[in-house]
């Protein structure tokens, strides 16, 4: 997996693509135990295109598959795992990008979202498995309680986590 | 909940922390590992029960 994460920071220093940073399962991984997954979420910031404000993501599978990585879908395969990149679609995603954090994977600088982000966006999102990411975020001991309150608090999630806790009093 | 079954879920809780204190290339490699294993039990999945649970 460095070799992906060796390829991003490289379209990154191209310019293809903005700051990313590594989320969804493969992000919750730097931070708690391995879960199962096959896809890569990589939220991207996306250069605006030169002739209007219209953002793209052709240029990102332009270099990709010029490079002999096959498109699948939404996804690029690169090194049998499924790449998807992902512009932050909420102001919660914004910020977890803007506040993503670098680390080293063997030797590879990486970017991944915050323990807390992370949390928080599966409140958000909010389907069975992700209360279930919340659950191992906290038996972890790796979220920060005020940094994740104050998140939860500027995202307007805190009836979330009430109604999380009440779900799952053993959180 | 039982004694027994509270002893169950501390010690899978204990080794949730275990792995999460893993260094991530690690961690990454088992992931690796497992998907290798879940390819294996894909390739002999039993087929569907002809009458599956279905929702009201």
């Amino acid at each position: 997996m460095e070799k992906i994460f060796a390829i991003l920071n490289e379209m990154e220093s191209h310019g293809v693509i903005g700051r990313y940073a590594i989320g969804g399962a493969i992000g919750s991984i730097f931070w708690i135990e391995p879960v199962t997954t096959k896809d890569i979420d990589v939220f991207v910031a996306l250069p605006t295109a030169r002739s209007g404000t219209l953002l793209t993501l052709a240029p990102i599978y332009e270099f990709l598959t010029a490079r002999g990585f096959e498109a699948r879908g939404q996804h690029i395969i690169i090194e049998g795992w499924a790449v998807e990149f992902v512009p932050p679609a909420t102001p919660l995603v914004e910020e977890a990008l803007a506040m993503a954090v670098e680390r080293d994977v063997n030797g590879v600088a990486t970017r991944v979202f915050t323990a807390e982000h992370l949390a928080a966006i599966c409140l958000q999102v909010g389907r069975a498995r992700d209360h279930d990411r919340v659950s191992r975020f906290i038996e972890a001991g790796v979220l920060d309680a005020e940094k994740f309150e104050a998140i939860l608090r500027r995202h307007s999630l805190l009836e979330k986590w009430r109604d999380f806790l009440e779900k799952y009093p053993q959180s | 909940m039982s004694e027994i079954m509270q002893r169950i879920l501390d010690s899978k809780r204990a080794r949730r922390r275990e792995l999460a204190r893993l260094p991530v290339g690690e961690k990454l490699r088992m992931l690796e590992e497992m998907i290798e294993g879940t390819r294996a039990i894909t390739a002999t999945h039993p087929p569907n029960p002809a009458k599956p649970v279905r929702r009201p």
